[in-house]
């Protein structure tokens, strides 16, 4: 399966732009040859459940997971391309009001919330990845997401990004949906704020929120989105 | 590897695909995710709640569910601030109501027809609301109520939404057949907001009689015969009753008129099957009948102008046309359905220029069209079914089939020579 779909990446689709390239893969926006449609490809080197899971959803919030396939641990997905610009375009060098961030964390929360409803953690949430087209916020990219094993003592790699990746995700426990929430109560600060929650923490209730998002001890963070939601 | 087909495109594709890569087609199941509901704390709650409470009290006292139901076809219904007026009726016209409170409705024993009851609701400007209205009603209730007759005369097939006839807010069709009955229809609309409305019209059937004029007990041998018997039937019948003329081979040189009473007229036939009965003239016919008027079994021959003039629905059955203008010409209101006929040297021999009718019929099978100017003229036909010319022959035609109307012609089981 991964062969043939890699054969006709090649044969039915052409290279629009190579977006983004690294030692863990790449990322590609492709053309369909015949429709003109264009997707996104994204080939990385990892686990691809998460990836599969998606294929069966369809929500404004993530963008449509069209194909995956995998072998020896390379992964190929194509997925739908969706014009628009990253949260971090957008931050730079500004920071954006407690109602334009409310409505940008909730559509962050909902794709969360679906991923955290089929056991999975998305492990890289930051502005990089929330990508806002028109009213729709999607979070993308989950080559660093996983399902959450609760049974396991701690994540056996270190995935995520600095400054927004949760203490556990660094060896000290497993991660699971509360891991998001950290990243979550970062991304939101730093929109309030253009700071670190550890360096300027957002004045008044939302900071509040922010630190609740932000504790150490996962236990004493929202136990889950919907209550994150609900104080949103 | 096993396999499997791409369902637009036909590409081979592995099983397990969810993408063909050839059309872009997606080929699993998505599951659509909702948003999820934001939950509200527990304080919050219960504060709301006792708010809640109070003023549900006072506004249910203001507004409790009322009954909307003056035992007529129309009432006046309010929705917060909108003003409706919901009505029930038998008959609709394609740009707006005709209120009608009963039908009455004739049928020959052993027939079924249907008839529609349809609820039709108008916004304070007085034009339709279907849609809005509809979003107001949680559910619907038909119920029949025979107050005279046979009461298993008439049946509720279905009701409910009728894309059909998208004017109305609902639909009911009611099954009739030929016995006596009085059902008085009820609709019950149940809306959302607790308040109920009624609306009631009525169906009356009646059995309906014939009448039947044959050579053997009625003069009509000549011309002048026959016109005293059309003055009998448009004088002496009941409007209800369906007439029946079966007139003797031989030839009249008149024309024939059904105008004020409509009848059946149907000829004799030689030992091969053609008709016997020839008419050297053009019928017109121009009357709505308790049913279509039928033609059977008649030979008419012209010379020139028209030979059947129709504004009115019938269907014409082994007959023959030769030497008019236009052997049949169908005008505004009216459908002919000619089936087993024979049309020779005409200039046209169909010529439809109709744009509604009440009789639709595809079937336009067994004719035979040979040497007129043109076969058929299609210059005004609405409707949705191909016209069937299944066992039809155009020979020797300048034209076989001119169509400028939507309406489409199956040709598959026609047969054309030069």
């Amino acid at each position: 399966m991964y062969d043939w779909l890699c054969a006709q990446l090649e044969t039915e689709f052409e290279q629009v732009k190579l977006l983004k390239k690294n030692p863990r893969g790449s990322i590609e926006l492709l053309r369909h040859r015949k429709t003109g449609e264009r997707v996104v490809c994204r080939r990385y080197d990892g686990s691809d459940e998460v990836y599969r899971r998606l294929l069966d959803v369809e929500s404004p919030n993530l963008p449509a997971v069209l194909a995956v396939a995998s072998r020896d641990g390379h992964v190929a997905a194509l997925e739908e391309y969706i014009a628009g610009d990253t949260l971090d375009s957008l931050l730079r060098g500004c920071t954006m009001t407690w109602r334009e961030t409310r409505g940008i964390i909730r559509g962050v929360c909902e794709a969360l919330w679906v991923l955290h409803s089929m056991g999975a953690v998305h492990r890289d949430v930051k502005p990089e990845n929330v990508l806002l087209s028109g009213e729709r916020v999607v979070l993308i990219d989950f080559d660093a997401a996983r399902l959450s094993r609760p049974d396991a003592s701690a994540d056996t790699c270190v995935l995520g990004t600095m400054g927004y990746a949760a203490p556990e995700q660094f060896g000290l426990a497993q991660s699971d949906a509360r891991t998001d929430i950290y990243a979550v109560g970062v991304l939101m600060n730093v929109m309030l704020t253009g700071e670190h929650p550890s360096k300027k923490l957002a004045a008044g209730r939302c900071g509040r929120i922010v630190s609740r998002c932000t504790m150490m001890d996962p236990n004493r963070r929202y136990p889950d989105v919907r209550h994150l939601l609900r104080e949103l | 590897m096993e396999e499997k087909k791409c369902p637009r495109c036909g590409a081979v594709l592995p099983a397990e695909a969810t993408l063909c890569p050839s059309c872009m087609a997606r080929l699993n199941k998505r599951t659509a995710i909702k948003k999820h509901p934001v939950g509200i704390p527990l304080r919050h709650i219960a504060a709301a709640l006792a708010v809640l409470l109070a003023a549900a009290v006072c506004v249910w006292l203001a507004v409790r569910p009322g009954t909307y139901d003056n035992g007529s076809a129309q009432v006046s219904y309010r929705d917060g601030k909108t003003n409706y007026t919901v009505m029930v009726s038998f008959d609709g016209t394609s740009n707006g109501v005709v209120k009608n409170t009963e039908k009455r409705v004739y049928l020959p024993a052993g027939d079924e027809i249907n008839a529609l009851s349809r609820v039709y609701v108008l916004g304070e400007d007085g034009s339709l609301a279907a849609d809005e209205f509809r979003g107001l009603v949680d559910s619907t209730e038909l119920a029949l109520s025979c107050t005279e007759g046979d009461e298993t005369a008439v049946r509720i097939e279905e009701w409910g939404v009728n894309e059909s006839f998208p004017d109305a807010s609902y639909t009911g069709v009611l099954n009739m057949t030929g016995a006596d009955s009085t059902q008085q229809v009820q609709w019950t609309l149940h809306m959302k907001n607790g308040d109920t409305i009624r609306l009631y019209h009525t169906l009356y059937v009646k059995e309906q009689q014939t009448v039947t004029f044959k050579p053997e007990d009625t003069p009509m041998e000549t011309e002048a015969d026959l016109a005293a018997l059309v003055e009998k039937i448009n004088t002496e019948v009941d409007k209800h009753t369906i007439a029946e003329v079966w007139l003797p081979a031989g030839v009249y040189n008149c024309d024939l008129a059904i105008q004020d009473h409509a009848f059946n007229v149907r000829g004799a036939v030689n030992a091969d099957g053609t008709p016997a009965t020839e008419l050297r003239g053009t019928i017109t016919v121009s009357t709505e009948g308790p049913n279509y008027v039928e033609l059977e079994n008649l030979a008419l021959t012209g010379n020139g102008g028209n030979g059947l003039d129709a504004s009115a629905a019938m269907t014409v059955t082994n007959c023959s046309f030769t030497g008019y203008d236009k052997a049949i010409a169908v005008h505004n209101g009216a459908f002919v359905h000619p089936t087993d006929c024979t049309f020779r040297d005409n200039q046209t021999a169909l010529d439809f220029n109709t744009a509604s009718f009440h009789m639709d019929s595809p079937d336009f099978t067994g004719n035979v069209f040979e040497r007129n100017g043109t076969a058929i003229l299609l210059e005004s036909l609405p409707g949705g079914e191909d016209l069937d010319l299944s066992n039809c022959v155009f020979r020797e035609n300048g034209a076989d089939i001119v169509n400028h109307s939507e309406r489409g012609v199956d040709t598959s089981g026609a047969k054309f020579y030069q």
